[in-house]
């Protein structure tokens, strides 16, 4: 109770501090976030403790040629990712300070996720050799389409008190449903398609889908 | 930069993998089908005159692409197991449909002929050819050799030579060979033999009998031919008589004299002329014709008059080199069902049927006769080597050799055929999975049958595919008893089984891991 009144005091005395020195409050902010994502966003300050935020992330990235083991064979593994959403966000800033909670929903315009699985040796049936590229692919996708709730912490104000402001953001978006999962193979491994179901039942539990940013604004 | 890059991938991975339930994990498998080859083909080998499978056949393959034939199991050790092989061509192969692949199977075994016979892979896998060996110390109906021992002076002949095949009861026709007196024998490459010990083995294939024709080299369909009027044309042999002569000097093998021997052939006097439609008549012309062992080509040689000897329709002709001869009438067909023709089944059973086509001129010899796997209701058949004919039967058989179909049809105009079978068997159902524990795969094997005690082909029972139970199998009759068995590069299992009567459901007791064992190996 003690800490609230002094918080209280102090946040009255900054506000009436503001009033009396006549400077114009800044309460537009532009910025731009890297991370998983790279976009842009605009945020304005309603008070020293809340703020909203409307923000493009696109995120499109590929690896290539990255050693894994499925089932006792070695693979390789191609992963894209192809995001692409749009954000409302309400900042809660608890201490009218850098930190603050982030709450909010994207909408997803695009959310892949794909897969590419190939055998990294040959096999050998009797005397027949096939390639890897005989063998075939196992392809996996992962969507989450729609609107989904986000929440998330931060460092660094929203809209800065003057001028640049730096900042960082660790969220995740949740689905409550997991992500919607596809699965098809062709050449010799294609019977292993039949595993759809498996596939979805296991990643039914992946509900969240994290969110990592750094930020700079530009407040006016 | 990049280290940047492997974080947020680092945290967007872990983010979803992290929540992969370990499930996944545990029984994700990646599952092989391992099928090395496409348009497998099952080759059934039995002595002609016995019906008994033949072991240790020596098999090889001739043609363009020959070196694409591999085993089921993807090897190219070719054995024939208790009268059965079962080969496809490399899955690496890309098989046009409508071109198939035209590759010459070439058998031998000590003691027997050796047979050569075409077999297309159009890249389905439903086909099962029977091939038949003549064993010469046990030659079927119809079919007769003749060994004569003779001694030489100076590598030639130092009196006339005359070898019969004699006619009997079971070989109506009779062949007479004469080496003049000083022939000498010559070998493939033109040079002179120099020894004195000769042995001539002559064989006589009569035209009336289906054991003997089923033995005609190479075929009776013959595609791009040198005909006697110039064309190169596809044609049916219809055949009135073959014979096949064979000689040794001092145990080299002849091919050639520098005189030319003396060939009487009888002829049947029921032999219809196409040409007439009528009994070949004395008088009239064949054509004459060798085979070419190398290029596995019959060549037009001659025009034969049918002349008479003791009573006896015969045509007498001249060669110097040995070979299989033939007296045969041809019909031509234009080539429009070498590619491939699709026609229509509607079965109302699954099994084996037999499709054979006999020239009305004469209904013992096949210019075609080839098994095909039909499931139940509606399917589709793929024909590669139908001949473009008017005048020949259709007679398809099921797989209880019944006869369901026998009328005049041409293949080639043919889109619809309906197979209804007597039902005169009880359904009996089997539920086999194959997955190969381990390792996850799923391999494609056929569950053979035959009837117990008998010299039945080996035919598939059931096919699983990938591993799946069959969804549909032969139909088999309660009052028998049957062999049931698993071929993967050999016979893996075999087991005998006797129908329960009460009920319509059985169990298979066959050892699969056999199979599995052959691929992991």
């Amino acid at each position: 109770m003690k800490k609230t009144m002094i918080l209280l005091i102090c946040l009255c005395t900054s506000y009436l501090f503001s009033q009396q020195t006549g400077e114009k409050e800044k309460k537009h902010a532009l910025a731009v976030h890297l991370g998983t994502g790279l976009g842009l966003d605009y945020s304005y300050k309603i008070n020293e403790y809340f703020s909203a935020t409307a923000r493009y992330s696109i995120l499109k990235y590929k690896q290539e040629d990255f050693d894994y083991e499925i089932d006792g064979k070695d693979l390789l593994v191609d992963g894209e990712f192809d995001i692409n959403h749009i954000d409302a966000l309400f900042n809660i800033a608890p201490f009218g300070k850098a930190f603050r909670f982030v709450l909010g929903a994207g909408y997803f315009v695009k959310n892949d996720v794909d897969v590419t699985l190939s055998f990294k040796d040959e096999v050998k049936i009797g005397e027949v050799v096939f390639t890897s590229d005989d063998v075939g692919n196992i392809f996996i996708n992962a969507q989450w389409e729609g609107l989904l709730p986000y929440a998330g912490i931060a460092f660094g104000r929203a809209v800065p008190t003057s001028g640049f402001g730096f900042g960082v953001e660790l969220g995740t978006y949740y689905d409550a449903d997991g992500p919607s999962m596809s699965l098809d193979a062709t050449g010799i491994i294609e019977q292993t398609k039949n595993q759809e179901a498996l596939l979805q039942d296991s990643f039914k539990e992946n509900k969240f889908l994290p969110y990592l940013s750094l930020r700079l604004a530009y407040s006016f | 930069m990049k280290t940047l890059k492997y974080i947020i991938i680092t945290i967007l991975l872990a983010g979803q993998v992290s929540c992969i339930d370990k499930k996944f994990q545990d029984e994700f498998k990646i599952s092989i089908t391992p099928n090395a080859v496409n348009s497998v083909t099952d080759i059934s080998v039995k002595n002609s005159a016995t019906n008994e499978q033949i072991n240790d056949v020596e098999v090889s393959f001739i043609g363009a692409k020959s070196d694409e034939v591999y085993t089921i199991g993807g090897t190219k050790e070719f054995n024939v197991d208790n009268g059965f092989i079962s080969v496809g061509i490399h899955k690496g192969e890309i098989i046009d449909e409508s071109d198939p692949i035209e590759i010459d199977l070439l058998l031998k075994k000590d003691g027997y002929l050796d047979k050569r016979q075409t077999i297309f892979f159009n890249g389905t896998s439903n086909q099962l050819i029977d091939i038949s060996m003549v064993k010469k110390s046990d030659a079927p109906t119809g079919v007769k050799f003749a060994t004569s021992a003779e001694t030489l002076t100076g590598g030639k002949t130092s009196s006339e030579v005359v070898v019969k095949v004699e006619a009997d009861a079971a070989k109506q026709q009779e062949l007479v060979i004469t080496l003049p007196e000083n022939t000498s024998f010559l070998d493939r490459k033109g040079n002179t033999l120099s020894g004195n010990d000769l042995i001539v083995d002559i064989g006589s294939f009569d035209p009336s009998n289906s054991e003997s024709t089923d033995n005609y080299p190479g075929g009776f369909l013959v595609s791009e031919i040198d005909t006697p009027d110039g064309e190169s044309q596809d044609i049916a042999f219809v055949t009135a008589g073959f014979t096949t002569l064979n000689m040794t000097v001092g145990g080299e093998e002849v091919k050639s004299f520098d005189k030319p021997i003396s060939v009487c052939m009888d002829i049947d006097p029921n032999t219809i002329n196409p040409e007439t439609n009528q009994p070949i008549q004395e008088g009239e012309t064949i054509d004459i014709w060798s085979y070419d062992e190398e290029d596995a080509k019959w060549v037009h040689e001659k025009t034969g008059t049918v002349g008479r000897e003791n009573g006896k329709l015969c045509v007498v002709f001249e060669t110097t080199h040995l070979s299989f001869w033939n007296l045969d009438y041809f019909l031509k067909y234009e080539p429009t069902c070498r590619g491939y023709h699709r026609i229509t089944l509607n079965a109302n059973e699954t099994g084996y049927y037999r499709f054979q086509l006999v020239p009305t001129a004469n209904p013992n010899q096949s210019v075609f006769n080839n098994r095909f796997y039909v499931r139940k209701g509606q399917s589709t058949l793929y024909l590669n080597n139908a001949p473009n004919l008017d005048n020949v039967i259709l007679r398809i058989y099921d797989s209880n050799n019944n006869t369901i179909y026998n009328e005049l049809t041409n293949l080639c105009k043919t889109s619809l055929l309906n197979l209804q079978t007597a039902i005169a068997y009880e359904f009996l159902d089997v539920n086999i999975n194959l997955e190969c524990e381990g390792v996850s795969i799923l391999p494609s094997v056929s569950i053979m049958y035959k009837e117990t005690g008998t010299n039945d082909s080996w035919k598939p029972y059931a096919k699983i595919e990938n591993g799946q139970s069959p969804d549909r199998v032969v139909k088999l009759d309660k009052s028998k008893r049957y062999d049931f068995g698993t071929y993967y590069n050999g016979w893996k299992q075999k087991t005998n089984v006797e129908l329960p009567s009460n009920s319509n459901q059985f169990l298979l007791d066959l050892d699969l891991d056999k199979v599995c064992e052959e691929i992991k190996s």
